[in-house]
């Protein structure tokens, strides 16, 4: 296996910005050959992958040098991230002009945050990845939000740098591992003094991660957002920052019985309360950006509970479902004028095959059986319940009846005319628009295949579908072909 | 047992006939339609062959595949529904939005209907139960109401994660799926029974809108599509009994908590759990009955009246003796064929006249003679009347309640069958007799192929009444496979708890007086018949004969008595309000574009988290 795989996936995007700068009207070529580089290279290190690899840059051994750690968990960050960042981008190529070096400086962000293994180059990647992140919402032509945005991110991001700070004055070490290996020889207890510097970190992670009250910007800067931005944002974004986010649960939380509880209500706080946001809501993108909300949420209360592998499986299908439902909401919000529901009776009818994959996707959201939903939720259910946990699945479940209220209501309007009391007619349907984009057709229509084959293949060929670690999965099903 | 003819391989046709249903309408609607009436006939068929197999185990893939005795009743009873229905579709084409999606869910529902009953696992039920609700879900809003759609969704999630939640409850508990295990493990232990019998029985009860749960039926069943609304109301709804059935019967409830059975010693001791029940159903009965009685509307009517039907099956299994079982099973039985059949007529009658409305409506009896008949047998068998089906079943469920001496239940479940009356004649009357409307004077009967499952649907209810055993022998056998004792059956004789019924002697007898009644009716002089607008007023011209329909506000004088009496409806209505709110409020607290007050929610956050940690 050729390592050198690993520091190229940051260091090719990274130089296809710099060349981008230098010759701005190959930007887009620069742009293309690193995503497709990074797609090739995260393909090979999956084909090739055996065993965790530590790699060290410039040859420092850790702790002393920053060093990049592909695992099955990062493995599977780094395939799903770009795949997603190459399809968001082929979808929505017409806005990329402009934006090349951003996207490209994003896309080596996107890739660092889940690989480094260092925690201060952690906070580089993320605040690299945030300012990508400004720059593009400025698309949106409205600069308040973004504003608003760079304000929260800002500051999220300067707590995140304190409990860093405490941290390594903490154990004298900014590599995750040394670290952890550190806390297990410390000879007071580790949880008490972690407070401080766990909160920080939390909180700071929580804003880009959109948790609840830190995500104030999340609304103003995706409702009216673009298929490129928007995408890109609440599946890329929030893939990248909730893999981190795990890897540090993972790694440091070292938590006592109460900060575990005050996290847990923040988390599940927000679940709930994003879903009840998301079922008030009227408009496609807004709808979306809260249930993009809430399932951050979910995806951090199951890292918290110890349950990686069924978080996994949440942020897998959260960050298909919803490429595919937020590309179309701002496609039919651009061609349409409007992004209300009630405005967009039958709009399916003018294109239908993109109707079935925005269908596949909410289903899938909400987790119906036969698409892929079903599984990542039957996963999380029982690996709560073998973890004796008899709350969380009740609160999940009950929300996830208003998930399904909003989501059914969605789905039923934008496939079907009419007013109340009135038959559907298809006749009714005639002044909307959906025009036919091959790419993006094509995208659309293999994203929705692979989530009804990953819901029912399972069923059929795995006895424990509903109970199977998608990590150990990864190396058995991919590494050992 | 080879593949061929399986229970998996029905599952799997229906899916790939799904699949091809969906092609084939594309091409010509009709014949995707004809897929769907050849899809469900030959699943009816290859089903009824395999009576045979019964207990017979398969797999497709990890899905188990177990056929039980109940499985199969409840299977063939659901085939022969949607195929009775599946030729209306030839008809409907034209007017439903998405032809080719309508068959193919058609299929899919009636796949994982096939499916839920004859899972092995609890896992599986689970998984095709809920692919009846998705599938259904996409066909309601086709109709009249978009919002009916979610309504519907919102009620069967809740029941199925209810039941979700249970299995999976259970799963961690006794490390099995397998549906006889679980609950063989689950009877041995309160807690794990309690827990079963509560998630599955909320699952039962939504489903087959039991109050306080039975808001989604009148929503869903009178806004479906005139072709999809017998097959949630004769079919779907059935799939609660079968749910209840599971919680009460083959777990079984009734033993498990006989400890804490109020009125102990004596004739009517029964489990608290299913008094509860019991209590639910009795009050189903009343709502149910208030309501289609109140009901405008000619397709909400039969839905109301399904609610009522639902808390008879309920009361019937939760009763757990072999006569109340037996006699839910009778009565979910004929139900199904009564109430598919009423709907179905409800569909001829809107396919030739376009309209349910029953103030336009009026004598159609003089068009459609065919079409009245089948729906004065579909309530005659609704209201429990002999010599049809509903007859027996009720008959047994009496005799069963005043065998306990469970007189407050017996008198909603009395008054039920009596308010039955009002509300079944309502539209008999209105649509079906009285006057024709000069507008409906060119209307022809239902065409042929409507005509054969609406007279199929009939004989078998008459049928099922004058020789009930024939039914009754088989239900007597899943009785006893299920730990109770059978019925007592004696040729042509049900034995009840305080006498015995001959329904061929009643049937005989009925007859006889029907016939006495016809001679009498042919050898009358003819009554003259007045025409609609043939009426004094006031020497004013008349041109809107709905004006003149009597019908309107038939019952009014009624209908005051309980004008305020509280109402489920709206207590749902504000319950989402509220949520709506909530989530207004959280948008306006915490996303409202002004930094300053989101970074004081961090500070109060973060400092929330340091004492958290500091507890």
């Amino acid at each position: 296996m050729n390592t050198s795989f690993i520091i190229l996936l940051i260091a090719v995007p990274l130089g296809a910005a710099f060349l981008s700068v230098l010759v701005k009207k190959l930007g887009k070529y620069f742009l293309g050959a690193a995503i497709g580089f990074n797609l090739a290279a995260s393909g090979i290190l999956a084909y090739d992958y055996v065993s965790p690899v530590i790699y060290e840059i410039g040859g420092f051994k850790p702790p002393y040098g920053i060093s990049l750690v592909l695992d099955e968990y990062s493995l599977l960050g780094i395939l799903l991230l770009n795949v997603v960042f190459a399809l968001i981008a082929i979808m929505a190529c017409k806005y990329i002009k402009k934006y090349e070096v951003v996207l490209s400086v994003a896309l080596a962000a996107l890739n660092g945050v889940i690989l480094t293994g260092d925690l201060f180059n952690l906070f580089v990647f993320m605040e690299i990845s945030a300012i990508a992140a400004y720059i593009l919402t400025t698309m949106n032509k409205n600069i308040k939000y973004t504003f608003n945005y760079l304000v929260l991110g800002t500051l999220g991001s300067g707590l995140l740098l304190f409990g860093i700070a405490v941290i390594y004055n903490m154990f004298g070490s900014l590599n995750i591992m040394d670290i952890q290996n550190r806390m297990a020889i410390i000879s007071y207890p580790v949880a008490g003094a972690l407070v401080l510097p766990l909160a920080l970190i939390f909180t700071g992670l929580s804003v880009e991660a959109k948790l609840l009250p830190f995500s104030g910007w999340a609304r103003g800067v995706l409702k009216d957002s673009n298929s490129l931005v928007g995408t890109l944002i609440v599946s890329a974004f929030s893939a990248a920052v909730l893999l981190a986010f795990g890897r540090l649960i993972d790694s440091l939380f070292v938590m006592s019985d109460s900060l575990l509880i005050v996290f847990t209500v923040v988390t599940v706080g927000t679940l709930i309360l994003a879903e009840i946001a998301a079922f008030s809501k009227k408009n496609l993108r807004e709808i979306l950006l809260f249930s993009s909300i809430a399932q951050s949420g979910l995806v951090v209360a199951l890292f918290l509970q110890g349950l990686k592998s069924a978080a996994l499986l949440v942020l897998i299908n959260n960050v298909i479902s919803k490429m595919i439902l937020f590309t179309l909401a701002a496609k039919i919000g651009e061609d349409n004028g409007t992004d209300k529901l009630e405005d967009l009776k039958g709009v399916f009818l003018k294109n239908k095959v993109l109707g079935f994959g925005f269908t596949a996707a909410a289903m899938s959201l909400i987790g119906l059986p036969l698409f892929f939903g079903f599984i990542a939720k039957a996963n999380v259910l029982v690996s709560l319940f073998e973890a004796n946990n008899i709350w969380l699945p009740m609160v999940i479940l009950i929300v996830s009846v208003i998930e399904g209220a909003y989501v059914v209501r969605m789905l039923t309007t934008l496939w079907n005319t009419g007013e109340e009391g009135e038959l559907a007619k298809a006749e009714d349907a005639k002044q909307y628009k959906l025009t036919n984009k091959v790419r993006l057709t094509i995208i659309i229509t293999i994203a929705a295949i692979a989530i009804v084959a990953a819901g029912i293949l399972p069923l059929l060929q795995m006895n424990d579908w509903f109970n199977f670690d998608i990590l150990s999965f990864l190396t058995d099903g991919l590494g050992g072909v | 047992m080879d593949f061929i003819l399986s229970v998996p391989a029905i599952v799997v046709g229906l899916f790939a006939a799904a699949v091809l249903a969906y092609l084939l309408t594309k091409a010509n609607k009709i014949l995707g339609a004809l897929i769907t009436v050849l899809g469900s006939g030959a699943a009816l068929a290859a089903m009824l062959m395999l009576k045979g197999d019964i207990n017979s185990v398969q797999s497709l893939g990890a899905l188990g595949f177990k056929l039980t005795d109940y499985g199969w009743f409840f299977s063939v009873l659901m085939l022969l529904i949607f195929f009775s229905v599946s030729f209306f579709n030839l008809y409907w084409m034209k007017k439903i939005i998405h032809p080719a999606a309508y068959n193919f869910l058609y299929l899919v529902a009636l796949a994982g209907t096939v499916g839920a009953f004859t899972a092995k696992d609890f896992i599986g039920l689970f998984i095709f139960w809920e692919t009846i609700v998705w599938a259904s879900m996409f066909i309601i809003p086709f109709g009249k109401s978009r919002n009916a759609s979610v309504v519907y969704y919102a009620f069967s999630a809740f029941g199925s994660l209810s039941m979700l939640f249970g299995i999976l409850y259970l799963y961690s508990k006794t490390g099995s799926f397998d549906i006889q295990y679980v609950l063989e493990q689950a009877s041995m232990n309160t807690t794990y029974a309690l827990v079963a019998f509560i998630t599955i029985g909320i699952a039962g009860l939504v489903k087959i809108g039991v109050f306080p749960f039975h808001l989604w039926l009148p929503k869903a069943h009178g806004n479906a599509p005139d072709t999809f609304s017998p097959i949630l109301s004769g079919g779907l709804v059935k799939a609660g009994g079968f749910a209840a059935f599971l919680a009460v019967i083959v777990m079984p409830s009734y033993k498990v908590f006989a400890s804490n059975a109020l009125f102990l010693g004596r004739e009517l001791a029964m489990p608290v759990p299913n008094y509860i029940l019991v209590f639910l159903g009795a009050v189903s009965i009343v709502v149910g009955t208030l309501m289609a009685i109140k009901s405008e509307d000619f397709k909400k009517l039969i839905a109301y009246s399904s609610v009522a039907n639902g808390g008879y099956i309920i009361i019937g299994i939760a009763i757990a003796d072999s006569l109340s079982v037996g006699g839910a099973f009778m009565h979910m039985f004929a139900h199904a064929l009564a109430s598919a059949a009423a709907f179905l007529s409800a569909a001829a009658v809107v396919h030739r006249t376009g309209t349910t409305k029953m103030s336009e409506l009026g004598g159609l009896i003089h068009r459609m003679p065919l079409t009245y008949l089948v729906y004065l047998i579909a309530i005659i068998s609704m209201a429990g009347i002999p010599p049809m089906s509903g007859f027996i079943s009720k008959w047994m469920l009496f005799q069963s309640m005043i065998g306990k001496g469970m007189v407050f239940t017996a008198a909603a479940a009395f008054f039920g069958s009596i308010g039955s009356f009002l509300y079944v004649f309502r539209p008999l009357s209105a649509v079906f007799l009285g006057q024709l409307s000069p507008k409906h004077e060119s209307v022809k009967e239902a065409p042929f192929l409507m005509q054969v499952p609406m007279i199929g649907l009939s004989l078998l209810t008459l049928l099922f009444g004058v020789f009930p055993n024939i039914v009754l022998r088989f239900i007597s056998d899943i009785l006893k496979t299920a730990g109770l004792d059978g019925l007592t059956l004696n040729g042509l004789v049900i034995s009840g708890t305080n006498g015995q019924l001959n329904p061929s002697l009643v049937s005989l007898i009925f007859g006889i007086g029907f016939f006495i009644a016809l001679i009498i009716f042919i050898i009358h002089p003819k009554s003259r018949k007045v025409d609609l607008m043939d009426t004094y007023t006031a020497s004013e011209f008349i041109y809107t004969p709905e004006l003149l329909h009597y019908s309107y506000a038939f019952y009014a004088p009624f209908e005051r008595l309980y004008e305020n009496a509280p109402s489920t409806e709206k207590w749902y209505a504000a319950l989402i309000k509220k949520i709506e709110e909530a989530g207004q409020l959280v948008s306006y607290t915490f996303f409202n574009n002004k930094p300053r007050i989101i970074v004081f929610w961090m500070v109060c956050a973060v400092i929330a988290l340091l004492w958290g940690g500091s507890l």
